[in-house]
């Protein structure tokens, strides 16, 4: 009877935590979507890499830091990012200047940003999974929870990132000749 | 048998692949004057009173390990991004090995290489777009930074189609060779992103290129002959017209002895579908001409892909 119990105990143990990994993981997708988020460049990276700070928005602050290597991925290919004068380092415009590419193709990058999708290759935290160097700023709204802006630093690897779009004609390679 | 049509099929593609393709310029990256001078690589001239300054990169490439590095960074980036450029240094060794083969080359019968004055002064390191490369350290105290510029320009129609600038991080530490490596990796990008606009303008509206009509002084007749009431400029001017993409090219100035032709945009490919560049263009003027009622002999004469000169009068 008692090992039952302990594992009946278990058995319910494992099913909220995984419903409630699983809504933070909606939530986070949820909020993904809406690509709210700024982006900068942190410092000049190594050759064909971008090293720039990436500030999303949440009302959870895991939920925001999960959201941040999407975001990140996403401003290097439809936003760009600010420059940083302090670091010499200059602004960049985003990959494409067709600014309905996402729509035009929907599909691609519905694949593309979908969790553990193709654009996990490009992105890494320059702080490490799981590190608790991030910069948070709470803002206080008023009859709503309290908004947190998360700022993670991440390494685009960006050169990469855009050879895989031109492979896939997705953006305009520079040799067209 | 089968492996035969394979072979066929695919050379067939590979030619249509190859016969849709537009010319490419060349790209080449040259250390621009105003550096030259400020690294004292430059000859100086006296000419009739006036002091001329004249870059002498063979020895800024002999003497300067800092260009070598920024230059190889570049055509490195660049060929990256399946563009590789023209290296300046090679193409001056290339041009003087030419030079002094050309002038020991004999046939059998003792005839030298024929090469009339206009080829000997064409004779120099070009290409269609030049990225002029400049960069400045400027030291407060122990503290430096670098300031770094590159300029895409045409060398055809002398416009300024690409660029990036800017001033790096100061450092108290770092060496010339990794200021200037960093300034080329922030900054390539941008720069390419520019060139990547001037491209999608050509492939949108036509290769920008420079005409320029002239005449031979033996020819009888000038640019204000008249045939079947209208004079020669007017005839020019709407082939020129009813052949550029949209109709768009500036008569810039003209005179019976000439016509100068600014921004034509003429089609990447003819009705063949074969890539075609200022020369070809004005190939088919010079057909054009020939044929009655205008009778007119020319000679052409062609600088890269973007500017082409047709002389009347004479081959």
């Amino acid at each position: 009877m008692k090992y039952f119990t302990s594992l009946l105990l278990t058995v319910i143990v494992t099913t909220l935590f995984y419903t409630s990994a699983t809504a933070q993981k909606r939530k986070a997708n949820k909020e993904t979507i809406e690509w709210h988020y700024e982006a900068e460049c942190v410092e000049i990276g190594l050759q064909g890499t971008k090293m720039i700070k990436i500030w999303s928005y949440s009302t959870k602050q895991d939920i925001a830091a999960l959201q941040a290597k999407k975001n990140a991925v996403h401003a290097v290919i439809f936003k760009g990012f600010a420059g940083n004068r302090k670091a010499g380092c200059p602004a960049q415009s985003p990959m494409t200047r067709n600014s309905n590419l996402e729509q035009e193709q929907a599909a691609y990058f519905k694949e593309f940003f979908s969790d553990h999708g193709k654009y996990m290759k490009y992105v890494n935290l320059a702080t490490g999974e799981g590190s608790q160097s991030k910069d948070v700023i709470k803002i206080k709204r008023k009859g709503k929870k309290d908004l947190y802006k998360v700022g993670v630093t991440v390494v685009i690897m960006y050169s990469q990132l855009r050879k895989d779009l031109e492979k896939d004609d997705i953006i305009q390679s520079l040799n067209r000749f | 048998m089968m492996k035969n049509i394979l072979t066929i099929l695919l050379l067939l593609l590979a030619n249509v692949s190859w016969a849709t393709k537009a010319k490419k310029p060349t790209i080449m990256v040259v250390p621009s004057d105003v550096w030259c001078f400020q690294h004292g690589y430059t000859d100086t001239f006296d000419n009739q009173g006036t002091i001329i300054h004249l870059p002498n990169y063979k020895r800024a490439f002999q003497e300067n390990a800092e260009l070598i590095v920024a230059i190889s960074k570049i055509n490195g980036m660049m060929a990256e991004r399946s563009f590789p450029l023209k290296n300046m240094e090679s193409v001056i060794k290339s041009l003087e090995y030419e030079s002094a083969e050309d002038a020991i080359l004999t046939s059998k019968a003792g005839a030298g290489i024929a090469e009339t004055p206009i080829e000997k002064l064409k004779k120099v390191a070009k290409a269609d777009i030049i990225i002029q490369l400049t960069w400045k350290v400027d030291s407060t105290g122990p503290k430096s930074t670098l300031s770094c510029v590159l300029q895409g320009l045409d060398a055809y129609t002398d416009k300024q189609i690409a660029e990036a600038s800017g001033t790096g991080a100061s450092t108290f530490s770092a060496d010339l060779a990794t200021l200037i490596e960093e300034a080329i990796i922030s900054r390539i990008d941008i720069f390419n992103e520019s060139l990547q606009n001037h491209f999608d303008d050509m492939f949108e509206n036509g290769r920008e290129i420079v005409v320029r009509i002239k005449r031979f002084d033996s020819w009888s007749k000038d640019l204000d002959a008249t045939y079947n009431g209208d004079d020669l400029v007017t005839i020019i001017e709407d082939w020129i017209m009813n052949n550029t993409v949209n109709e768009v090219y500036n008569l810039t100035d003209f005179s019976y002895n000439s016509m100068f032709f600014e921004q034509v945009r003429i089609p990447l490919f003819d009705e063949k579908d074969h890539a075609i560049d200022a020369r070809k263009f004005l190939r088919n003027l010079q057909k054009h001409l020939a044929a009655p009622p205008y009778n007119i002999e020319s000679r052409l004469m062609a600088k890269g892909l973007g500017q082409a000169i047709l002389i009347l009068g004479a081959k």
